[in-house]
């Protein structure tokens, strides 16, 4: 029996979990919980890689890396192989054309996959459907698969990420079983980035400003004057400094990292406030803006932090990204305020 | 990988395979035909994962080998090009070009990232003559529903082997086509396949230069169908489900009948239809005394009336159908003459035609209705 394989860090429950499975005992459907950038596409892409592996072996989780199946794994999210269809983001329901083939959009579409689905297996073992990062663009398009989330063909495996599960409809979430991925610890995050090429120093930089997460760790790292974290960043010191910002970072894509990078800035403004230089930050690269920001009383950091908090709950509802930031922004600005004239 | 080969074989055979390819496809590969050298021929493959076409011609083989070179651009290309004789080398990222005076290098994609066919079946494979099965997919694939939303399944046919006889059904649940022939050489026990139709019609199209076709099933649980015929081969993916039990729709008998003309029975129907507007395009069909009377009225265009004469078995009838399907049944039928058999006027009617294709039988079920 060759070596198997499975590469991925963190995710100890899953891992435990899956690892007392076996293909007889796997469920349907899966439902993949957490923070952004905790790993559940990759836990999910590496589950495909083991399912549809064709090394010999007993149990759910691990692939030899080296069969016909893994090498259509090559390349993460670019993975080949015909019996793995994975759509990440909006799912869209697609048009109606019943002549047409597979894949008449650039995208994967709900009917794409009700289509997909209702085909056998290409290659004669399971199929595996991974949805990452779920948001249904409307009813139409959860209902179209709502059929195949509550009894999918024999053969075919659903999983699906989110770091939102709120946002799904109760009646797909209760016939997923679910999940949850813990944040990664910053050992974790530094051993990723050395693995993705970073130096120490840098490794460890994003590591402490990632919070737990491979993603926000990679954009605090990226040193594009674009990065989402350096929008927010430049927003949040306009902010409290009393200006007016001349752009906003806010769009359904960017809240709710955005509002992550806003909490740490607010956590570090008030470390500074309470403890002077002694308190650590967790943007070190930011320190001398945090260290000329007005000092923060007690009160109105627990009440912006409060506010940070409420705006992440409106976040995951259907609510404009727009006015979310717009309540922030008057949040952080009276409270500012308020703390310049202590 | 390396060979020589004549222009217009190779561009033939890649723009036949570009047909398969979608350029929109999110499986970069996929955009790439495969073209494979070996035993002194280049097979040129192209799939969208749900049907795959391969096309073999002969070439001088200089060095065996594979390559995928974008489908569209390549056809595009070859296309253009003059009769004449062409060099082709590939590697796993480039496919250079020599014909004449030009010099063309193709960017590629490694080969062995192309996803291979599963493995064949074992003991599911058949032969049939290539005339029959085409009748068969003409006879029957009309008759597969285009609506999504009534399944998978029923947009497919469904092929049944039992022995050496081999029943192909459509249905949308309106109407069914039947037809049935023999096997050239058939299997040892019975298998059914649902074959997407629009894969049926590929294969129609595409597998007409050899007297017989192999059809072999693919995968552990034969998963996909291969129809061979000469140096083409056409495989699809089948649907996943159960077909429903026809046989339960098509009456075991039938108490009256009656036999028409099927060309005068087409032109009345298609007038008749203009007036029956958007009312389901229904139009009566009363008989009585060896005559059809084909009525449809609506309050917007008016009233139809023809008279044909039949042969009436049984007692007088009158039964109202949709002229569309008949229309597309009657269509399908060569014979000069059509046999229609009721059994009241709610109940499914039976269409064959009195002169059979060919090693094959028709069969057509269509639902009445309501008047």
């Amino acid at each position: 029996m060759s070596e198997l394989h499975f590469d991925v860090t963190g995710a100890e429950g899953p891992k435990t979990y899956f690892g007392r499975l076996t293909r007889d005992t796997l469920a349907h459907a899966y439902l993949f919980t957490g923070a952004p950038g905790v790993g559940k596409k990759t836990f999910a892409r590496r589950l495909a890689q083991s399912l549809l592996c064709e090394a010999p072996k007993t149990t759910v989780l691990g692939y030899d890396g080296t069969c016909g199946s893994c090498r259509l794994f090559e390349g993460g999210e670019n993975a080949r192989h015909p019996d793995f269809l994975e759509h990440v983001g909006t799912l869209k329901i697609g048009d109606r054309d019943g002549a047409s083939g597979f894949y008449e959009s650039e995208d994967l579409t709900a009917r794409d996959l009700v289509r997909q689905l209702s085909m056998q297996s290409y290659s004669g073992g399971l199929r595996v459907l991974l949805l990452g990062d779920i948001d249904f663009a409307t009813h139409h398009a959860a209902n179209a698969l709502l059929k195949f989330f509550e009894e999918p063909p024999l053969g075919v495996i659903l999983l699906v990420t989110t770091s939102s599960p709120g946002r799904l409809l109760t009646t797909i979430r209760s016939r997923l079983i679910e999940l949850r991925f813990p944040s990664l610890s910053q050992s974790q995050i530094r051993d990723v980035l050395h693995g993705m090429g970073y130096d120490e120093e840098h490794a460890a930089l994003g590591a402490s400003l990632g919070q737990g997460s491979i993603t926000r760790a990679v954009a605090a790292l990226g040193d594009d004057e674009e990065s989402l974290r350096a929008q927010v960043a430049r927003w949040f010191f306009d902010v409290v400094g009393g200006g007016t910002p001349e752009e906003s970072w806010a769009n359904r894509e960017t809240l709710e990292d955005g509002l992550e990078v806003l909490k740490s800035l607010v956590r570090d403004w008030t470390s500074r406030s309470a403890a002077g230089d002694a308190g650590t930050l967790l943007a070190v690269d930011y320190q001398t803006e945090i260290g000329e920001l007005p000092k923060l009383a007690g009160t109105d950091a627990i009440a912006m932090l409060s506010k940070l908090d409420d705006a992440q709950r409106l976040a995951r509802t259907n609510v404009s990204p727009n006015m979310v930031s717009e309540l922030v922004r008057m949040s952080l600005t009276g409270r500012a305020l308020s703390s310049t004239r202590v | 990988m390396k060979f020589t080969c004549n222009t217009k074989d190779i561009a033939s055979a890649v723009g036949a395979a570009s047909k398969v390819v979608n350029a929109h496809t999110t499986v970069p590969i996929l955009s790439n035909v495969l073209l494979q050298a070996e035993n002194g021929k280049i097979a040129v493959r192209a799939t969208d994962l749900e049907l795959t076409l391969e096309h073999a011609f002969p070439a001088e083989i200089g060095e065996p080998g594979s390559v995928t070179v974008p489908a569209k651009l390549f056809s595009s290309y070859l296309g253009n090009l003059p009769a004449g004789l062409l060099e082709l080398n590939g590697t796993p990222t480039r496919a250079s070009v020599k014909c004449e005076r030009s010099n063309y290098d193709f960017h590629a994609l490694p080969a062995d990232e192309y996803p291979p066919l599963p493995a064949a079946t074992k003991g599911s494979h058949f032969t049939i003559g290539a005339k029959r099965f085409r009748d068969g997919i003409d006879a029957t694939i009309f008759a597969a529903s285009s609506e999504e939303a009534r399944g998978a399944v029923l947009m497919g046919t469904l092929l049944e082997i039992e022995g050496n006889n081999m029943t192909m059904v459509a249905t949308d649940g309106y109407r069914l086509a039947k037809y049935t022939t023999t096997l050239d050489d058939g299997i040892g026990g019975a298998e059914k396949y649902i074959v997407p139709s629009r894969a049926l019609a590929e294969a129609s199209r595409n597998l007409g230069g050899a007297d017989q076709i192999a059809v072999s099933a693919l995968g552990a649980q034969s998963n996909q169908l291969q129809m061979t015929a000469g140096d083409t081969s056409i495989t699809v993916r089948l649907v996943d489900g159960q077909y429903p039990n026809y046989n339960q729709v098509i009456p075991a008998k039938f108490d009256r009948s009656l036999t028409v003309n099927t060309q005068a029975f087409i032109g009345s129907l298609r007038r008749a239809e203009l007036v029956a507007g958007d009312r389901a395009s229904m139009v009566k069909l009363a008989v009585s005394n060896q005559t059809l009377i084909v009525t449809a009225s609506s309050d917007v265009s008016g009233n139809a009336y023809e008279e044909l004469e039949v042969e009436q078995t049984g007692e007088d009838l009158t039964i109202a159908f949709n002229a569309r399907y008949l229309v597309e049944i009657l269509n399908h039928i060569k014979s000069a003459q059509t046999v229609i058999e009721f059994l009241g006027p709610l109940s499914p009617a039976a269409i064959r035609p009195v002169e059979p294709l060919e090693g094959g039988q028709q069969l057509y079920v269509l639902m009445p209705l309501r008047q």
